[in-house]
Parts: structure tokens; sequence; C-alpha cells
């Protein structure tokens, strides 16, 4: 009997003892017994050491007799055959205990699941290729399969060194031409990892070997050569779109998945770059674009699958070495995502029109950059980098709470938005033709008490009705507000100006179109914030303040109108410089006195710009028109409020939805007009000292000092109102036309009424003095008033401090 | 989409059902095809600033519908309302609904190809709404290119 084999026996025999100490020098001298040459056997001896080390009271003493029990035999067995890895047994420590240094949420029960997982999958892989010579595609693809499996389960249990392995074989085996080609560099594989997984489970550093196998699967496929594989299958190669419906049904799918899924990976990014670095949001990244990665393969989406792939790689660094992800890397990464994004709207409009996708500038050198950034450089330069700006949730809710959050996502469904809005559209009806029963007269009079009360609960469950209606259109802000610290990022990094965004209220919903339609204006509102309002590092240092800029973007409720501020703690409108500039454009006359508010608004001008020198940011002055235009569409408005030296906020009042508006109902003549509630400031009834009448014209009115223009409903709708004949009689309605205030006088207010909006034909509105139409509860017509047309229409006050639109004569 | 088993659109001034109307004491007529409904004479709501001929908007079942007065359109006098006036909607091809007013509906009408004679060129100011002239036992019948009537 060898000497193994008689420690061997010594340890069998303790096993039936409870004498543990005996136990673990036993387990001691079969190891220092074990042959030299036979690996695999101190590998699994090295096991039962470490089992035996762990041992603690709270372990079910049957259990762990059951496994030593097993790894004897395996030990026996090996010694016997005398083989170093051929054994498919080899591998028999079963943990008794988890080892250190394991994800938390692995147990003992999951790790002999992992550890029978995988030497049955090896032992797949090895008889597959034992008959690589006569295999064809399909068995490459079924080992591929088994890797992945495998390579899974390692990154599920935490064996980093596994996967990696696994990662670099399955690379590998997607380049050759066939399985012959790696048959030993397989095998060689599997004989590690049968070797390291008894030593990893037991909590022991992985066996040496593991460097000079990567090394030598890496080398059969060297850098360049991967470079021109994922070169090959680039946006040359695969540009159009397969043209069977049922894939083109995916793409849309997989199109808005991607843009999700890459708007989140964008945060985890600019979030990582402010330092925050932790393996989950790694593992969560990787997981993006390995995402992307499958999809665009199955869809045949070369050049998105090339970059995800790229992209994934560079994570997968990580996932080993966080300190891989340099700065670097991390821009590269940032750009991929815009470049994927780039590539699926190139692709969807390739679809939409059948055509083929236009190839993306840039491409390429993107994707030669991720790969070859890996390659070691021969000297880093480094670069002169602001600081990063970072997108932080002044709710309190930390990225790692988040997406713990979206694991645990609420149950969708997906609806075609034309049905819910045909849905809505309906409840709209329905809520209409309830106010008419409603307010009937002669239901009111006949119905009995018990019939009213039957109508009363019918009404109730149509409003319910209405408010679930439109809420299935309503979307958080989060989506939108994301999009914003990749922006912020990105512009802080233009600029060479460190700013931080910190977000709040992006729970806050909204309207889906309504949504979508913010992105713009906040796009150039934040550029505007960066480039006009935030100071250069220098001037901030001198005025004393942090170097860092705050930019500030949030939303809330109030009052039924949704409220979206931005501010930022830069210096301040230049109230001077605008007015400057204006009188310069022709905007203001010379020496005219404007309110500040005025003169604010007077950035919103198209053409508009105080920036000494257009840059890449902004300076052309068409940003801020787009905001005032997109605000004005939805029928809200902006407040400004600056301090010199201190920042500026704008304040966005929009209303929730698009469809219901709240309105004030107004009569001139004998009609009822809408005017909606958002423009209105204040309403008054006119004291005849409050009017005065330019040269018998022109009428303005004196409220609390202000003079505001007068516009006389009544007569620009060319109707017979009383108003118009003696305005103290009827009331004036405060509007806050944006570029100025103005009263609107009225014959009388009826009073406040949601209303849904009808649109009405633009070739019987040609005047554009409405902006839809609603039904009124009595089952008529009554037109909402465009607020920032009537005053366009009033004739202007000469001598106005505003000078007016230039009249032919003036030319 | 759902297969039409007629032709959406009558071809102007081809043979085919119309519908008749009276504007004063002359009839007209539109293929009956794009004709979507006809209501009773309600109030309408004015549009100030509209174009003449447009009366103004009523209330379709929820949804805001324009109504033109074709009579405007064509230089006469109003439509003056009376228990025999209502409104034809008319929803020619692709466009949107839009309602005419006129002072009497007769009947549908099957026009058979000697039944229908082209309109001169210059028969009438209004050449682009005179799509053809239509016999019903000796009546002149006015036919009429439905689209021209909508708002413009």
């Amino acid at each position: 009997m060898s000497a193994f084999a008689s420690a061997l026996a010594e340890l069998t025999t303790l096993l039936v003892s409870a004498d543990v100490a005996g136990l673990v020098s036993a387990a001691r001298k079969v190891r220092s017994a074990v042959p030299a040459d036979n690996e695999d056997l101190a590998a699994l001896a090295d096991g039962v050491v470490a089992v035996l080390a762990t041992y603690g009271e709270d372990i079910d003493r049957e259990l762990l007799v059951a496994q030593l029990e097993n790894d004897i035999a395996g030990m026996s067995m090996l010694a016997a055959a005398g083989t170093a890895s051929t054994g498919a047994s080899a591998a028999r420590a079963a943990p008794a205990e988890v080892p250190r240094g394991l994800p938390e949420w692995v147990d003992a029960a999951m790790l002999s699941e992992f550890l029978d997982a995988q030497r049955h999958g090896l032992t797949e892989v090895e008889e597959i290729l034992l008959e690589a010579a006569s295999a064809g595609d399909s068995e490459k693809l079924r080992i591929a399969r088994i890797l992945h499996t495998l390579k899974g389960e390692s990154s599920t249990v935490g064996f980093s060194e596994l996967e990696e392995l696994y990662h670099v074989l399955e690379d590998r085996l997607g380049e050759v031409p066939a399985l012959t080609a790696i048959v030993d560099e397989a095998l060689a594989v599997k004989d590690w990892v049968l070797l390291a997984v008894p030593a990893l489970l037991a909590g022991n550093p992985a066996p040496p070997g593991r460097t000079e196998l990567l090394a030598r699967l890496r080398a059969e496929q060297p850098v360049a050569v991967k470079h021109e594989a994922a070169r090959s299958t680039g946006p040359e190669a695969k540009t159009t779109i397969p043209s069977d419906p049922e894939v083109l049904a995916l793409f849309g799918e997989f199109h808005d998945e991607a843009m999700e899924s890459l708007t989140q990976a964008d945060e985890m990014l600019v979030s990582i770059e402010s330092g925050v670095v932790d393996a989950p949001t790694v593992d969560a990244l990787f997981r993006v674009f390995h995402t992307i990665k499958g999809l665009a393969g199955f869809l045949d989406l070369g050049a998105i699958g090339a970059l995800a792939h790229a992209a994934e790689t560079l994570l997968d660094d990580a996932r080993n070495d966080l300190a891989t992800l340099t700065e670097d890397r991390l821009d590269l990464l940032l750009r991929a995502t815009t470049m994927i994004r780039n590539v699926l709207e190139a692709t969807r409009a390739a679809v939409a029109s059948g055509g083929e996708a236009a190839k993306i500038e840039g491409f390429d050198v993107l994707l030669d950059r991720l790969v070859t950034v890996r390659k070691p450089k021969v000297r880093d330069v480094p670069r002169e980098l602001p600081p990063m700006p970072v997108a932080q949730d002044a709710d309190g809710d930390d990225a790692a709470e988040r997406r713990a959050g979206t694991t645990t996502a609420k149950e969708t469904i997906k609806v075609d938005l034309a049905r819910v809005d045909s849905l809505v559209e309906t409840i709209g009806e329905l809520v209409i033709v309830d106010a008419m029963v409603m307010g009937s007269a002669d239901l009111r009079s006949t119905v009995s008490p018990r019939t009213r009360h039957q109508l009363a609960q019918l009404s109730k469950i149509v409003r319910d009705l209405q408010r679930q209606g439109l809420a299935l259109r309503m979307v958080p802000l989060r989506g939108v507000f994301q999009k914003m610290s990749r922006l912020v990022r990105d512009l802080s990094r233009r600029s060479g100006k460190p700013i931080r965004l910190d977000l709040a209220g992006q729970d806050a919903e909204m309207d889906r179109s309504l949504a979508e339609r913010l992105g713009d204006p906040l796009v150039h509102m934040m550029r505007n914030a960066v480039d006009h309002g935030v100071e250069s590092v220098e001037a901030r240092r001198k005025a004393g303040k942090p170097e860092t800029a705050t930019l500030r973007l949030s939303a809330y409720h109030e009052g039924g109108n949704i409220i979206i501020e931005l501010s930022d703690d830069g210096k301040g409108l230049d109230r001077d410089a605008i007015l400057r500039k204006a009188t310069e454009r022709g905007l203001v006359m010379e020496g005219a006195s404007l309110t500040d508010r005025e003169v604010y608004e007077l950035i919103f001008a198209p053409g508009f710009s105080t920036a000494v020198q257009v840059t890449e940011l902004s300076g052309r002055g068409v940003g801020m028109d787009v905001v005032k235009r997109t605000v004005d569409e939805l029928r809200g408005r902006i407040q400004i409020a600056t301090e010199p030296g201190r920042g500026t906020t704008f304040k966005l009042v929009l209303p929730l939805t698009l469809a219901i508006i709240d309105g004030m109902l107004l009569v001139a003549g004998s009609r009822r007009y809408v005017l909606p509630t958002l423009a209105i400031v204040e309403s008054l009834q006119p004291r005849a000292e409050q009017i005065h009448r330019f040269a018998g014209g022109a009428q303005v009115l004196d409220v609390r000092g202000e003079q505001l223009p007068l516009v006389d409903l009544g007569r620009l709708l060319g109707i017979d109102a009383l108003s118009s004949v003696d305005p103290t009689r009827g009331f004036v309605v405060v509007v806050d036309g944006l570029n100025s205030r103005f009263g609107l006088l009225v014959d009388d207010l009826i009073g406040q009424q949601q209303v849904v909006i009808k649109h009405i034909d633009a070739t019987v509105n040609h005047a554009g003095l409405f902006s839809g139409a609603a039904i009124l509860s009595d089952g008529h017509v009554g037109l909402i008033l465009n607020p920032a047309a009537l005053r366009a229409d009033e004739p202007r006050i000469p001598a106005a401090r505003m000078m007016p639109a230039p009249t032919p004569e003036a030319k | 989409m759902s297969t039409a088993v007629q032709p959406a659109n009558t071809a102007l001034g081809e043979p085919g059902r119309y519908l008749t109307f009276r504007l004063d004491r002359e009839v007209y007529g539109v293929p009956i095809l794009n004709v979507r409904e006809i209501i009773e004479m309600q109030e309408i709501s004015p549009v100030p600033r509209a174009a003449p001929s447009v009366r103004g908007v009523v209330n379709l079942r929820g949804r805001v519908l324009p109504v033109i007065d074709p009579k405007i359109r064509f230089g006469l006098d109003p439509v003056e309302p009376s228990e025999l006036t209502v409104i034809i909607v008319l929803q020619p091809g692709d466009s949107k609904p839009f309602g005419v007013l006129v002072d009497e509906v007769l009947e549908v009408h099957r026009f058979d190809a000697d039944a229908i004679t082209d309109a001169p060129a210059g028969a009438s100011d209004q050449q682009d709404a005179l799509a053809a002239f239509g016999k019903v036992r000796d009546q002149l019948v006015f036919l009429l290119d439905p689209t021209s009537l909508g708002p413009q």
C-alpha cells in the first residue's frame, strides 16, 4: 500500500469519530502523500483540507461525512488510475461552506449545483471535441452554447477567473474555421477548470496555468485579426435589414428596448465617471451591451453587434479589474452608446423607407479606437480635462437603489399608441355627453332622487374613467432627465467648465407626447445655461464661488400643471448687454425704458444672442427661440428669475396633458370663448379712470401703475360686444402673452372649466386666433382663444416701448 | 386594410348614384359615396374672421365640424334656416369631414351615362365646383365636385 493509500485509509476510519482535529491532520497527511505529478489529486486533497479547515459547529455533520466519503472515493479512484487529468470525476469537492469572497446570494446548494453543471458541461464539450474531426457546424454551435452557459454560471457565482477563460474560448471558437483547430486549447481549458473549481470552491486561489492558457488562446487571435473580424461585419457588410416581416417587427421592439437601455447605460457611465464605480454597475453595463450584441446578432445588424462587442470587451476587462475603466475608455463607451443610437436610427429610417441604412460618419474610427484602446500604449499622453460633472439625484435615491428598482420593475404590456389615443378620445366624448345629460334642465325637474343619485354615481365613474384614461398616457420625466445628465457631462467637457447637475422630481409624470417634446427645449436651456449662465473657472474663483458650477433641474406638480425648473448658479442675466444687443438689432428703440421682465424676455426673440462669440455650444441665437416656441405650442409659459452674480432660474409652466386644459369661459357679444387659464394672470372690473384711449384709438389700461395694452375681444373678433361700447360694463382679463402682458376686454366671465381640446380645421381658422375648440357642457362649441395671436393682432400703440413690426412705410 | 366593395369615390361627373338637394330653386347633386350622413339644422357657432362661406362649427357627437354655406360660396344670399334646412356631412376622399348647409334634401338618384352631359367650359363662374349636368325627369341637376365645397 502506497503512502497515499494508507493516509487515505486513516482518514476514512476517522470519519466515524467526531475528532475534527484528527480529521484535519489526517487530511493534511493525505495531501502531503499525493504523488508530485498528480495535480488533479492534489487539487482534490487541497479541497478536502480546506473544507475541514473551515469546519464549524453549525455544519451538518452527516452532510460533511457524506461529502468526505465522496471525496475519498474520488481520490482513491484517481490514485488507482494514476493519471492526471482524464478522469471526468476529478473534481468532487462539494463544499460544506460557501468560501469567502463569493457573492452573498451564493449558498452551498447553489455551489454544488454549479459544480455538477460545470463537470457535466465540460464532459460534454470533451466528448464533442474528441470527435471534432467528424463534427460539423451544428456541433460547433452546441459547444458555443455549452460554453456560454458555463460562462454565465461562473459569472453568477462570482468566479470571474472561469468566466474570462470561457469568454476568451468562446471568442476563439467563433473565429476558427473548424473545431479541430481548437481541440488542444479547449481541452486544456477543460482540464484547468476541473482543477480550479474545487480549489475555488474551497476558497483557495485558482491553480496556476490560467494566464498561460489565456495568453495561448489570445495569441491565436491577435488583436489585429480580431479587429478585422469586427470590421468585416461592420456597416459596409450589413446595411440593409432583412425584409422578413417577422424580423422587421422584432426590429421595432429591439429599437425601443435598445434606446431605453442605452439611456440607462449613459447614466451609469456618467455616474462611474464621477467616481462612483462598483462591480454591480459594471455588471449592469456589461449586461446592457451584451443584450444589445445578442439581439443585434439575431437581427443581423452587424454594425451594432460589432460596436456592442467591442464595448462589452472593455467592460469585461473592467469586471476583472475596475481600474482598467480609465477616463479614455469611459469616454469611448459613451461615444459607443451615441454611435449605436445613431446606427439604430439610421437603420430604422432604412426600414421605414425600405432602403439602405446610411453609413454613420466616424463609425469605423470609433470601432477602431474601441479595439485598439485595449492594446497597451507606449506612452499615455495625459490630457487636461475638467473634473467630471455628476448627475446627482437630489431626491436622495442613489443610482444603486434605482437599479435595484428597475430589476423589480412593474409588469407592463405594450399597447399601440393609436389605441390609447382612441380610448382617451372616446372617454372625452363620454365626458361631454355626461356633462350635457347632467346639465339638462328637464332631467333635473323630472327624475326621482333615486335616479338622480344613480346619475351622480355614473358621473363620478365617468370622471374616474377620464382620469385613468389620461393616466395611460402619462410617463415619468426620468427618461428625459437622464438624457440631460449625459448632455451636461458632454457640455462640461467641451466648454471646460466643471459642472454638477442635480436632478429632482424625476418621477413626476406628464403626457407622453408632451414629455417627448420637452427634450429639445431642455437641450437648448442646458446649453444656454452652460454657455451663458455659468462663468469660466477663473471668473468663478474671482467671485468667490465654488469652481464647480451647479445646475439644478427639477420637476413638480402645482395646481394641475407641471413645473420644470432649471437653475444655475452662474452670473445671472446681463440686463444691459441684452438691452444693448436688442437695440442694435432693432428689437427695441434707442433709449426705451423697459421693465426687467420685458428685457429678459427679449432673449427668446428669434436670432437673439448676447454671446460675443458664436461657440460650438450656442450663440447663434436659435436656442431660446425654440424653447419659447415649444412652450407656446404646448400652451404653457415661461418665467425667468435672475439675480446678478447669483444665477438664473427658468421656470416652464406646462399643462399635464394636451388633451384637456383648464379654461376660463368668457363671453363676448352672444358667444362664449375659452381662454387657457395658464395664460391668465388676473381678472378685474375696470374703472373708467383706468382706461385711456390714445387719440381715440388704441386703449391702454392702467393696473396698479403698470400700463397694459387693452385688446377689445369684441372688436378683434368683429362681433358686437357691450364692452366695446362701454368698457366699464365688462371685465378685463390680464393675459400673459410672453412678449408682453395685455388686458383682454370681454363682456363677462362665466368661470373655470376643464375642457377637452378638439382640433379645428386650419382652413376655417386661418387667422390663427384660435388654438382649438371645445364642446361646452350644453353641447355647443366654444372656440379656444390663442393668447399669443390675440396681442399680435391688435393695432400697436404708437410710441410703444417695443418697436412695431417693420411696415412698408418704414422701409 | 378592408377591401372596399365599391370604389371609394365616384369619378367626377361619372354615372352613378347622387344625392340631390336644392339651393334656392336649382337642384344640385353630389356623389352619394362622399356623403357620410345628413344631420338636422342646429345652432352653428360662428368662427370669427373665417372665410365668409364658413358659417361656423357644430358639435357632431363630440367632434367639431365646420359648416359651409355653398350659397355664399356661389355668390348667392346665405341659406335662410327653415324647417327644410339640413346639413349634409361630406367626406370626399381622405379629407376631413365637413358640413354643407342646403335648403332641402331631395333624393338619391341614379344617373346613367345617357343622363349626364359634360359641363361646357364657361358654363359657370364656379367652374371648379361644377362637374357635369345631369337630368332627372327633365329637371336639370348640377353635379358638383364635393371637394370644391369644403373649407378653403
